[in-house]
């Protein structure tokens, strides 16, 4: 049988390798890839408004969201293209952030409480054994700064946890 | 009967915030992995310095 103190050690050592946070690190940039292209379709759109709202604007016919004038734009076919486009982006937009992130936030809930648990025991073992241990300078405080370290780890699992369940809300 | 100026307006809004929340999380993920490292460096240390006792 092993040391215990090396088997808690151990232990945190595999929650950590648990918690891959790249999918929250990328996200972003393909989100916005995403968006940007959103963008685009509905600079089409709006450029495509702007042209027909004027035109029957010219000849006293409709006005912009009052008369039906944008119902007349939703026929036009450059309009409704563009915005067939943008709906189909979106929806790989919302899609995109549930599939990716929900499964990584789900492991990092996940190891957030067996982390708070592993520390929480390791912790006690060492308070239990600190005077037994006094021959050592090193293996006290060396010990404890391992315990605030995983605390603080810890505490940013939890930032990270919080903030990626608005993403699913 | 359709606003459209209002519709892509909205949606823009909409998809900014689902941004920004990928903005705040892209940084806690980064505290999260300077944080793993430095905790990876801590447990490295505690271990060698525990090899001196039986426990």
């Amino acid at each position: 049988m092993g040391k215990t103190t090396d088997a808690y050690i151990d232990k945190l050592e595999t929650l950590k390798s648990r918690c891959v946070v790249t999918p929250f690190a990328n996200a972003i940039i393909q989100a916005r890839g995403i968006s940007d292209q959103i963008a685009g379709q509905e600079k089409i759109m709006t450029e495509r408004h702007a042209a027909i709202i004027g035109q029957t604007q010219v000849k006293g016919q409709l006005k912009s969201g009052v008369g039906g004038g944008d119902d007349a734009v939703s026929k036009d076919p450059q309009f409704a293209a563009a915005e067939k486009k943008a709906e189909t982006l979106n929806e790989q937009f919302v899609k995109f952030s549930l599939d990716v992130l929900a499964p990584a936030r789900k492991a990092i809930v996940d190891t957030v409480a067996a982390i708070n648990t592993t520390i929480t025991q390791f912790e006690t073992f060492v308070n239990a054994k600190e005077k037994s241990w006094f021959g050592s300078k090193d293996s006290v405080p060396k010990a404890r700064q391992a315990i605030k370290s995983a605390k603080e780890f810890a505490a940013t699992l939890r930032q990270l946890s919080t903030v990626s369940a608005r993403l699913s809300a | 009967m359709r606003n459209i100026a209002d519709e892509i307006a909205k949606k823009r809004k909409e998809r900014q915030a689902v941004l920004t929340n990928l903005q705040t999380a892209a940084q806690a993920a980064q505290a999260v992995t300077q944080n793993g490292a430095k905790l990876e460096a801590s447990l490295k240390a505690a271990k060698t310095a525990l090899k001196t006792v039986k426990d």
